[in-house]
Parts: structure tokens; sequence; C-alpha cells
């Protein structure tokens, strides 16, 4: 499994790019969609509701933390056993209890899915170094 | 407002104000979506923020975010436990998604 991540402000854009793609492609792209601590399923609202949420505190200027959970193309992963690494990981990191839509992509030879974490007030602008692009483990 | 050639901000100045004065900085400031030490700065150099338009929606939109998710845990557990209710919890949360879907 290959994890990338990085930091933007923008929830619903990014969140309508993951289902919907650039151009044409959003056919077949989106495998499935989840949430946690949020009332919907649905990318495009719940991104509008972390926007919301986010907005209530100033200060967080990069609120969205994307991840990217990548698994190879012999790997055999259902969604079950990615929500399951997805948990996993959101665990690990102290975001279990961050509002977070997942979207994973079924537009690959490997199954992935995006993870839109709200970072939380307490967590201050962002996630500590080590959890940002390039520090992701590789097993 | 940006810092001209990475000048840092190193002196600190303080002002009075009552505490009417004050709760109406901190209000502006949140209203314009600044934090209250960048909205008094850029006020004292002549800008003037202006009004977030989403500002109040927006908080709308974060309640009614809080109240569907434990609206969405009451039905999910409802459902589980075979309530004989789960319907009405599911109808009532999907209101719930429709009326922030129609705040602008």
């Amino acid at each position: 499994m290959i994890g990338v991540a990085r930091s933007t402000k923008r929830f619903p854009i990014l969140a309508r790019y993951l289902v919907e793609g650039r151009t044409d492609d959003a056919e077949g792209r989106v495998a499935w969609v989840a949430s946690r601590n949020l009332p919907t399923d649905d990318p495009v609202l719940g991104a509008r509701i972390m926007r919301a949420t986010a907005a209530q505190n100033v200060r967080v200027t990069e609120p969205v933390y994307h991840l990217v959970l990548s698994f190879h193309p012999t790997d055999a992963v259902d969604r079950a056993v990615m929500e399951g690494v997805a948990d996993r990981l959101l665990g690990t990191l102290g975001l279990q209890e961050h509002q977070v839509v997942l979207v994973a992509h079924a537009d690959r030879p490997h199954p992935h899915v995006h993870l839109l974490v709200r970072t939380h007030p307490g967590v201050g602008t962002g996630l500590a170094a080590g959890h940002r692009v390039g520090d992701q483990p590789k097993t | 407002m940006a810092v001209l050639n990475r000048e840092r901000r190193s002196i600190k100045t303080y002002v009075c104000l009552t505490p009417n004065e004050l709760e109406r900085v901190v209000d502006q400031a949140h209203a314009s979506g600044r934090t209250v030490s960048s909205y008094i700065r850029e006020t004292l150099l002549g800008a003037r923020p202006r009004r977030k338009d989403d500002t109040a929606s927006a908080k709308v939109i974060h309640y009614l975010g809080r109240l569907g998710t434990r609206l969405r845990a009451v039905a999910r557990t409802a459902t589980e436990t075979g309530q004989p209710n789960a319907a009405d919890f599911d109808e009532a949360l999907s209101e719930l998604l429709e009326t922030i879907r129609q705040i602008e």
C-alpha cells in the first residue's frame, strides 16, 4: 500500500473532481463512496458541510487533508478491506473523529481510495511533518 | 495584507478599547473571515475588510451538519436494533440534507 498526502483549502472543487474527473471520464470512475462523521455519503454535499465547518475557524488556512491510498493491481482488496485500511490509517494519524469523505476509484488498474479529511481546529493548520508527501510509508 | 521583502512583524503595539469596542472588533473580524490581528492590522493600514457573504449560511450549514451527523447515528442504531420508527429517522435525515442542499 502506498499513501500520498497533501493539504489544500478547496473542499467542494476537489470533491467534484474526484466524482466527475476533468472531462467526460465520469462514467465508471467511482467504485464507491463513504464518509465518516458526516450526515451523508454524498461527496459534494459532505465537502460543502466540511467547508462550512472549517469556516468557523479562521486560523486554519488549509483545512483539507487529501490522502490517497493505493494498492497494488494484484492486491485482492474489496471495499470492506479498503475501508478497513482507511480507518486504520485515520486512527494511526489520530483523525478517527474528523469529518472524512472517501471516494474509491475504479479508473486505474490499481485500486485506490481518496480521503478528504477536514483538519480539526485542535490540530492547528494541518498535520505534523512526517505525514506529508514523501513521508508516507511504502509497504 | 502582504508583507514586503519578507519583513518580519516583530513589533507589538497596544490599543486600549472598551469591552463593547472589543466585542465589535471581534465580531467584525469574524464576519470578514479574518483573525482579530489581521483585521486590526489591515484596518489600521487603510483597508476596509469586506464582510464575507457566506458567513451566515456557513454557520447554518455547520450546525445542520452536526445535527445531521447525530441524527444519522441515531437512525443507524434504530435500523440495526429493529426499532419500529427507524424509517422516521431516515426520513428526517433526508429532509435535513435537502434543507442543506437548498441553502445558497
